[in-house]
Order: structure tokens, then sequence, then C-alpha cells
């Protein structure tokens, strides 16, 4: 195994105890730690089975094989942005209508204060 | 004169402390029984101390924590409006723009039954007042053609924020208006395609009185490409079914 399958290997596993870690702890939601163990997981597996690595990289086209560990890293990343984008999307939303309910409730609240 | 106790005015504010006391004067005096709804789009001047001494029986002050931008502040009137159970909304811009006078020919249509919506529009032939500035007029007319085309009906005036609505049109609205900025071609849209009869009636605009305009010249071009794939957006979204809201 070359250094950077190591090193992957490595960043990787560690990684996969400090997500199942949080979500054991509850500080991470399983929901969302579901795309992370994803990721981490196929990152261990192409670090541990080079010739995997080298016929994805065939196939891609790509000359350098560690190349396309940091290629799945990518796609793996704008995944998981997409995702966030989507809850803070939706997260907007319902602050939005927490907010109008406040003011609504606030305006019936004065209402029966001074009769 | 008609009885407007069935009428909500929804009137957004966001900094406005210039006009605001002069729009309410205006409009209790024009429409005696109404009800007005201010939002309050957390002003940093004094518009909300302004407002307050107006509040009472017939002026309420729906005062927002933090700032939302006009399509949230306005959804936060609509849904007044259809939880205290009036048969009729009209919006009304707090910075003076548009005239209380219109607020009559605006409802006629609904009271009438041949419209469930009505926009209050600047270029229906014959109308002399306020037209906005060159570059406004620009982005006004890319959204007649883009909106005519979409919902195949002729709509001249879609950045007009002067609306008025019947129960069902406000019902709908509360629950979808498009609560984020810039929302009036968009609502053209949505209206359209969920079954709602749109009516445009002409009426003459003032000038602003006071405070600032929401669309700076940077902004414009942001404004232009938000709106437009907005309502590029709300004509392929699927229909919303009425159980839904």
């Amino acid at each position: 195994m070359s250094q950077i399958q190591w090193v992957s290997l490595a960043g990787s596993l560690i990684f996969l105890l400090i997500v199942l870690n949080a979500v054991r702890k509850q500080k991470l939601r399983e929901a969302y730690s579901l795309l992370w163990i994803i990721i981490t997981i196929g990152m261990i597996v192409v670090s541990i089975r080079m010739n995997l690595l080298r016929l994805l990289s065939d196939l891609l086209g790509i000359v350098y094989p560690p190349a396309t560990l940091f290629l799945i890293l990518c796609v793996g990343i704008c995944l998981l942005l997409f995702q966030y984008s989507i809850v803070i999307s939706i997260h907007n939303e319902k602050i939005t209508r927490l907010t109008q309910e406040i003011a609504l409730l606030r305006e019936k609240l004065e209402r029966k204060e001074k009769p | 004169m008609m009885p407007f106790n069935q009428l909500c005015v929804v009137i957004p504010c966001h900094n406005e402390e210039a006009c605001i006391e002069r729009v309410l004067e205006d409009l209790e005096q024009r429409l005696p029984g109404a009800t007005f709804a201010v939002v309050d789009d957390a002003s940093t001047d004094r518009s909300r101390e302004k407002i307050r001494k107006h509040t009472g029986k017939r002026c309420v002050l729906l005062a927002l924590p933090f700032n939302l931008g006009i399509g949230g502040a306005v959804q936060t009137g609509l849904r007044y409006a259809v939880q205290n159970g009036f048969e009729f909304a009209v919006k009304f811009d707090g910075d003076g723009q548009h005239p209380a006078s219109g607020i009559e020919a605006l409802l006629a249509p609904l009271a009438a039954g041949e419209a469930d919506l009505t926009i209050g529009a600047r270029f229906l032939t014959g109308n002399k007042g306020y037209h906005s500035t060159f570059s406004r007029r620009i982005g006004i007319y890319i959204f007649e053609l883009l909106n005519s085309l979409l919902i195949r009906q002729r709509i001249t005036d879609n950045t007009s924020g002067f609306r008025a609505y019947n129960r069902q049109a406000l019902e709908f609205a509360a629950q979808n208006y498009p609560s984020f900025d810039y929302p009036e071609p968009e609502e053209v849209i949505l209206m359209a395609r969920n079954g709602y009869r749109i009516k445009e009636v002409s009426v003459e605009m003032l000038a602003r009185q006071g405070g600032r305009s929401s669309i700076g010249k940077r902004r414009a071009i942001y404004y232009m490409c938000k709106v437009i794939f907005a309502v590029l957006m709300a004509a392929i979204r699927p229909r919303i079914r009425r159980e839904e809201f």
C-alpha cells in the first residue's frame, strides 16, 4: 500500500469513529449522518482496494489513481453541501412562519391586556 | 359609500417614519369601518412609535421581531386577515405610493364576483399618474411579456404591490404567498396557475413621499435575475390542492 492509501485509510477510520460517536451522543442526527457515513465508508473501501481505485481511474481516464480518491471526496462534499442548502432553505421557511406567529400572537396578547 | 367593515387593509412598513402617519390618516378618513393591519418589518427608525399612536380598535400593529422582507411582512398581514374572518383584503404600501382613492375601484370587481384578485395597474390606457423610472419600466415591460405568455392573460403591471383579494384568494395567499423578497410578479403566476381570476384596474400611482426604495441600482440586476427565475419556477410547479393548505 502506498503512503496516500495509509493516510486516507487512517483518516477515514478516525473520521468514521468521530461521526459514529457524535450520533451516539445525539450531537448529530441520524438523518444527517448517513451521507457522512456513506462517503467515509466509500473512502475506506477505495483506500484498501487499490485495484478498485485503479479500475475506476482507468474508467475515468485518470492517470494518477490517488487523484481519483480526491475526486470521490469532492463529489461527496458537494452532495453534503447541497443537502445543507436544502436544510437551510427549510429552516428559513420555518423561521419566517415562527416570526409571523410571534407578531400575530403579540397583537392578540396586547388586545387582551387593554380592554 | 360601501361599508368597509369586511375589509382589512394590510400595510407593510419598513423604515417609513416620514410618511406612515399620513398614509394611516388618509386611509382612516377614506375608509370608515375598515381595519388596518400595519406590519412593522423590524424598522430601525421611529416607524413603530408612530404606528402605535394610531393603534386601537380599527388599527392593529403586527410587529415582527426581525426583518423578514416585503414578502414575509405582507404574508403576516394576510394571515391576520384570514384569522380574523375578513372577506376582503387590500395590500397597501406604507410609503404613500398607493392612492387610498383607488381602493374602492380595486374592490368593485371582487364584490361583483368578477375576479378573485385585482391589481392596481399604472399602464392601462388613459392613465396619467406616476409611471415610475425608465429602468424600472423596462423591467416592468419584461414581466408583462413573460407573465402574459405564461398565464395567457395580459397583465400590464406585474410589479404593482397594490392588490385586493376576496376571501378565497386571501386564504390561499396567506398560506402560499412567496415569503421571500420581491414577491409580486411571482404571485401573479402562482394565483393564475391555481385558478384564481385576476383583473387589472387602472390606478394612478404617486411618487413615493419619503423613505427609500428597496431596490437600488446595483440590486436591480439581482432583482431581475432572481424574479425571472422565480417566475419560471412558479410556472412549472404543480398546482397546489386546497386540502394541502
